[in-house]
Formats: C-alpha cells, structure tokens, sequence
C-alpha cells in the first residue's frame, strides 16, 4: 500500500499563535490534503498582522503588510 | 487658496478609493526552493507553471522558468542573486519575458529586460512585447526587393544586402565585423531605417566604443542599444537578441523598415550552453546542447519582409559570428550559415596585407542578390567579381618576376586598382551614386595612367570636381537609380577633363617650383 | 539782182551764204541738243534739290518743335507720376507697420495663451505626483499606526477570517 508522505506546511504570522489558531489552521488545512500536514510555524512581525501559509504549492496571504502594499499600489496607479 | 484646494481634492478623492477597496486574502501559485547556486534554482512545487513562465523570487528578482520534469522545476535567475536560499519560495507570475517597446526607446541602451543603462529615466511603455514570438507565416512575407546600402563598395556591389534579408558577417577575431554592422548603421542616416544593435557578451568598453562612433555620427536617435555584456549573467545574455527582435519587430509590424544586428551569436551559444550544462540538459557535439540550432534558426526567420498587407515593413538582420582560424566549417559556423541568406567573409590575411574591409569576394555570397541591386549598381558590378577572379588568379605568376606579356600585365593593372579602389576607411560610408562613378571608371580601365597607390586619393579629386562643376550627374543617378548610356559617356568625358586639369595643375606646380628654385640661386 | 547784190556786198556768193546760214543753223541745233537742254536740266534739277532742302529743313523743325514740346510733357508726366508712387509707397509703409504690429500683437497674445496652457498641464502633473507621494505617506502611517495598534484579538479575528474564506475557498 502506497501512502502519500504528509505534506509539510510553513505558516509565518506577525506574532506567536495560540493553540487554538494553530488547531485551526491545522484543521483548515488538514481538509486540502488529506494525505496529512505537518506545520512549521514561523514569525515575522513585518506582517504587521494576519498570516501567510505556504504548503508547497499554494500562497495563502493574508497578511496586512501585502493588503497596504495593495492599497498603496491601487492608490498611486488606480487612474493610470 | 487653491493650495489648500488641491489637496482637499486629492485626499477626498483617495478616501473614496480606500472605502471602495476590496480587502481579499491573495492565493498565488508558488513552489519552495530545494536547490540553489550558479544562478539555476531548482524548485519543487509551482503546480500550474509554463515553459518560458517568469518566477517572482527574493522579493525583487525574477527567474525563467526553462525545465519542466514531474516533480520539480528548473528556473535561471535573471538577476546575480546572492541571498536567496533553500527554502526561499519562488512565486508564479503568469507571465513570460516581455520588454517595453515603441518610439520612447530610440537612442536609448537598455539591459535584456528593459532597465535602462545609459543613465536616463526608466522606459515607460504602454506596450509590451513577450520576447518570443512565433516568425511571420510564409502567406504573410513578400519578396526581398529593395537594397539596404550598408555605405561599403565591396559589399553593395559583389554582395548586396535587400530589406528583409539575413547576412551573416563571420570572420576570425578583429577582421572588422564589428565595424562592417557599425557602418551600415551609420549609412541609414536619412533614410528612415530604425536600427537595433544588441551586445551579447562583448567587453563593456567595446560595446561603449561603439556607442561613442553612433554618437558621434549622429546615428544614435535612430538606433536602440540592447546590451548585455560579458559581466551580466549568462540568462541575460541568453534573452538579449530575443529582445532586441522583439523592439525591432514593434517597428516592423508599424510599416518600418528596420535593421538589427546581433553581435554576436558565438557568444549567445556560449552563454546558452552554459546554461544548458548547469540546468543539466544533456549535451552534444562540442558540448553545445541539443537545439543549438534552434535557438538561431527561430531567432532569425523572424527578420522578414512584410507583405503589402501586413504594412510592409521589414527587418534585416546582420548576425555576426567569430570563427577561430578561419574554420567556417565548425559547429555554430555551419549552423548559422546555413540558417542566413548569405555571408560576408573577412579574412585576417586580408585584413593584415591593408585590404580593408577585409572581405574576401570569393567565399562571400549573398542569396538575394541582384534582386536587392538598383539598376546602376547592377549594370556596373556584374563584372567586378570575375575580373577580380581573374586578377587573384594571375596575381599568382607576378611572384615570379617572370617576363609578362601586355594582356596579363594590363588584367594585373586592373585587378590592382579594383582592389584598391574598394578599400575604404571606417565610418566613411559611400553613397551608391559614388560606387558606381567609381566602379564604372575601374570597369572601364579608365585609371589606368594612375599608379595604384594613388587610385583612391585620385577617386576623391574626381568625385571634388563632379561635385563642383557636375553635380547634376550625381543627382540624376541618385534619383533614377539608373545608370543611362549618356551618363557613362558623361562619366568619361568628364574623367578626361578632370585629368585634363590636374595635369595642369601639376605643370602649374612644377613650372612654380623651377622659378622658386631660379630665384633662390 | 538783189542776189548778186547781197553776194557782192558781203562779198560772199549767194551760195556761200547759204551754206554758211545751214552750217549756222545745224551749229545751234547741235549746241542746243547737246548744250542747251542738259545746262537748262541742271539748272532745274539745282533748283529742285535746293527747293527740297529748304522743304526738308522745314520739317525737320518741325519734328524738333514737335519732340520738344513732346519731352515737356513727358516730364510734366514723370513728375506727376513720381509724387503718385510715393504718396503710395508711403501708404504701403503705413500699412506694413500695422501689419507688423498687429502680428506682434497676435503672437503676444499667443505666447500667453501657451503660457497658460503650460502652467494648467503642470499643474496636474503636480497633483498626480503629489496625489502618489500622499498615498505612500498615508499607508507608512496607516502601517506605523497598525503595527502599535492592532490588539491581539484584533489580529486573532484576521486570522480567523482568513481561515474561514480559504476553508470555503476549497470544497
């Protein structure tokens, strides 16, 4: 029997997750790969606030340094 | 105040965009670095990633995707990175390499990507062009017909080049290659034909000499300087004649007539097969990878001639290739060679023995041919190679010192002063109205009471004399193209006057030496 | 009788007379064909030539008169003629001074209306620049103000936001 190996998952947030966000973040992310996860959890207060997870293939960004970087962008280009 | 007016506007106007903004949590396509060195990365993950895609690294630096296998992808980096890692991960962009193009680039020198290197402000384009990009189909060209005068007289003559054509330029190091494509740049002066010069692998201080000689006769604000040097990394020299294609082809689909020259293509292999080896393709003949070949063979049918339907344009393409001790039957020689529609060969004997340009007639050839030739130049060229032939082939028994009979003596005459009369200086381009003058009057032996050495600075005299008592001759070739009866008879009737006066100016000169002389005593 | 008379006194014979009368006779015929009428032509012929000399003299004063009086009148004419081009050659001045001044005028006003035109573009290029200058200096704020600001359930909510749209992102 051929099992997939676990998928290994890198989250960065702006400051240390409790158990009860990483239990989340883990079930969330436990569904998309049902071979399984193993977290690494790492922090970047440059973040500012919010998350970032990256398994292998996808970029989840949910961080609000890139929102403003977004904004900014929109603000200083938006009538080009 | 309106000050304050102003700025009420602006912040109200931005407050407005900021309650409009949609926040919404990005997902991009993205893989983790596993290897990293030499400029390759090797990446695991990217599951919907391209051939050809870019790859958004380290925060500022971009990567081309160039290997694609099930479990991993192989990406050069565009830009020297020393800071990225293991682990690092690298962002999909959807995109492939594309440039800035248009008319804000003309006098400009741009790197592979489109940066500016020539110190002014950054290109801003709406129009971007990927650089690669499919060739013209066969229903889309139209025939080669027009000349492109490259100023040279061996050339427009023997070996002419049309809009539209490939003419390699191949020769050993420092025959004059460089100034052959440099020359022709220089001659499109006033003639409405865009230029594109891409640098690959050329020293800096080459590619900044040849800069200075546009500059400075004024052919810079026709021309766009694509240059990626030695320094630059191998990626960069790889994606340059691929982007200088892509400017010149904006320009071709707009109905110009451009003239691009790659120099050169041997470095291009160079920096394509390093690439090869570190991404660890396999390799072939002289280590050159695989499809060698096609990275030249796609990059040069894409110089064509538009037809009438499709605007007419063109792109000509001068590639130039190093060959090392005149072998043109190596590799990379006998690849572009047979890619092109002809070559112009410069030998270092020649170059060494004063006949500069250094192109040898025999082994030259241009595919087109007359085809590119306006009706003068045809009528007074056809004969040049042959008696050229000829002379090389006599030139052989003049060693000797034997005895030799008038005709070979009057064929050795000749056959030296054609040569010399095709000898020119660098970036001294000659009009087509003055090639033919000159080649009608060697044709015709007309110079054959002037010693060989003289034969040039005799040519300029004459052409000083047309210019100040005939210059409606001059014109009416120009204009016509034609070369008529009555002209040629022109030619010689003001030839005899012109020797006519210079005999006389001599008898002048000596008679006023004889009276300094008697009045000295 | 008488004959032998008139013989006897001249003492010539009647006969000799008679000859000499012919010979007399045929002597004037000849000088008057060959004497007479060529002299008596001559003289006609002079009196013609000196009849028409004098005619000739006379028309030819009066040619003279003719011209001169002709010549006054010309002059009378240049005269007038040139006081007529310079009362116009004065108006022509008159009027390309206006012209000249009326084009200067024109450009002025041209060179003000350019002049405006320019400052309105560069007025919105300095609002477009300082519109990108206001948006990066707001979102360094916005972002000084985050980073000290945002409370760690206000993060834990981004969070979990985040979590549930990617949740329902997959099915």
């Amino acid at each position: 029997m051929h099992k997939l190996p676990v998928t290994k998952i890198t989250v960065i947030s702006a400051t240390e997750m409790d158990d009860r966000l990483r239990a989340r973040v883990e079930e969330v992310f436990g569904k998309k790969h049902p071979e399984g996860i193993r977290a690494e959890y790492l922090v970047d207060d440059s973040l500012i606030g919010g998350l970032i997870v990256f398994d292998g293939k996808t970029v989840y960004d949910g961080s609000v340094k890139t929102k403003l970087a977004e904004i900014k962008e929109k603000l200083s280009h938006g009538n080009d | 105040m309106e000050t304050i007016s102003v700025y009420g506007s602006i912040a109200e106007e931005l407050k407005k965009e900021v309650r409009a903004f949609r926040f919404g949590n990005r997902l991009s396509d993205a893989g983790r670095i596993v290897a990293c060195g030499d400029g390759v990365l090797t990446i695991e993950g990217l599951p919907n990633v391209k051939n050809g895609e870019l790859l958004y690294v380290g925060g500022d630096k971009y990567a081309l995707v160039m290997n694609l296998e099930t479990d991993r992808v192989g990406a050069i980096l565009l830009t020297d990175s020393y800071e990225l890692g293991e682990g690092d991960i690298a962002y999909s962009t959807g995109k492939i390499v594309g440039v800035p193009v248009g008319d804000m680039l003309l006098g400009r020198v741009v790197n592979p990507l489109g940066a500016p290197l020539d110190g002014g402000k950054p290109i801003e384009s709406k129009k971007y062009r990927p650089v690669e990009a499919p060739a013209p189909a066969i229903f889309d060209r139209a025939n080669v017909n027009e000349p492109l005068l490259t100023g040279i007289k061996a050339i427009d003559s023997m070996i002419p080049i049309g809009k539209g054509q490939r003419e390699l330029i191949i020769g050993d190091r420092q025959t004059g290659k460089t100034a052959i494509a440099v020359d022709t740049i220089i001659n499109q002066k006033g003639k409405d034909v865009i230029c594109v010069y891409v640098a690959i692998g050329q020293k800096i201080s080459s590619v900044n000499s040849v800069i200075h000689t546009l500059r400075e006769h004024d052919a810079l604000s026709y021309t766009v300087v694509v240059c990626s040097t030695a320094s630059e990394p191998a990626p960069l020299q790889y994606i340059a004649p691929y982007t200088g294609t892509a400017i010149a082809e904006e320009f071709m689909h707009a109905g110009k007539d451009v003239l691009i020259v790659y120099d050169d293509l041997s470095k291009h292999a160079v920096a394509y097969r390093a690439i090869s080896l570190l991404l660890k393709r396999p390799s072939g003949r002289e280590a050159y990878p695989g499809d060698i070949f096609y990275i030249h063979s796609r990059l040069l049918e894409r110089s064509a001639k538009l037809s009438e339907e499709q605007g007419g344009g063109s792109l000509t393409a001068l590639p130039i290739i190093e060959t090392l001790a005149g072998d043109i039957s190596a590799y990379i020689p006998t690849n572009v060679i047979s890619i092109t529609d002809g070559q112009i060969y410069l030998e270092s004997e020649l170059f060494r023995s004063g006949v500069r340009p250094a192109v040898n007639v025999g082994l030259s050839v241009s595919r087109v041919g007359g085809a590119a030739q306006c009706k003068a130049m045809k009528k007074v060229s056809g004969k040049v190679r042959l008696d050229l032939a000829h002379y090389r082939e006599m030139a052989q028994f003049s060693q000797f010192g034997a005895e030799l009979d008038s005709s070979t003596k009057a064929i050795l005459g000749k056959g030296a002063r054609l040569t010399e009369i095709l000898k020119q200086r660098q970036a001294s381009p000659v009009s087509m109205s003055h090639t033919v003058i000159a080649l009608t009057v060697m044709m015709n032996d007309l110079f054959s009471d002037v010693a060989v050495r003289d034969v040039n600075a005799a040519m300029e005299g004459f052409f000083d004399f047309l210019d100040a008592n005939h210059p409606d001759l001059i014109a009416r070739i120009e204009e016509t193209q034609v070369l008529s009866d009555e002209d040629e008879k022109l030619i010689r009737e003001y030839l005899g006057a012109y020797k006519g006066n210079v005999a006389h100016a001599v008898d002048e000169v000596r008679a006023a030496q004889h009276t300094a002389q008697g009045a000295q005593k | 009788m008488t004959n032998s008379l008139l013989a006897t006194i001249l003492g010539l014979d009647w006969k000799d007379f008679l000859l000499h009368l012919l010979n007399f006779v045929i002597l004037v015929a000849i000088v008057g064909l060959l004497v007479y009428k060529p002299v008596i032509r001559f003289i006609h012929a002079r009196r013609d030539e000196i009849e028409s000399q004098i005619r000739t003299h006379e028309e030819k004063m009066q040619e003279a008169e003719e011209t001169k009086a002709k010549y006054a009148a010309l002059i009378g004419s240049a005269e007038q003629e040139i006081a007529a081009r310079k009362k116009e050659a004065d108006a022509e001045a008159a009027k390309q001074a206006e012209a000249a001044l009326e084009e200067a005028k024109t450009r002025a006003e041209q060179l003000i209306t350019q002049a405006e035109e320019e400052a309105k573009r560069e007025k919105v290029k300095a609002v477009a620049a300082i519109k990108g200058e206001v948006a990066e200096v707001a979102v360094l704020i916005a972002s000084g103000i985050l980073d000290k600001e945002i409370t760690p359930e206000e993060n834990e909510k981004i969070i979990d936001d985040c979590l549930k749209e990617w949740d329902e992102n997959n099915a």
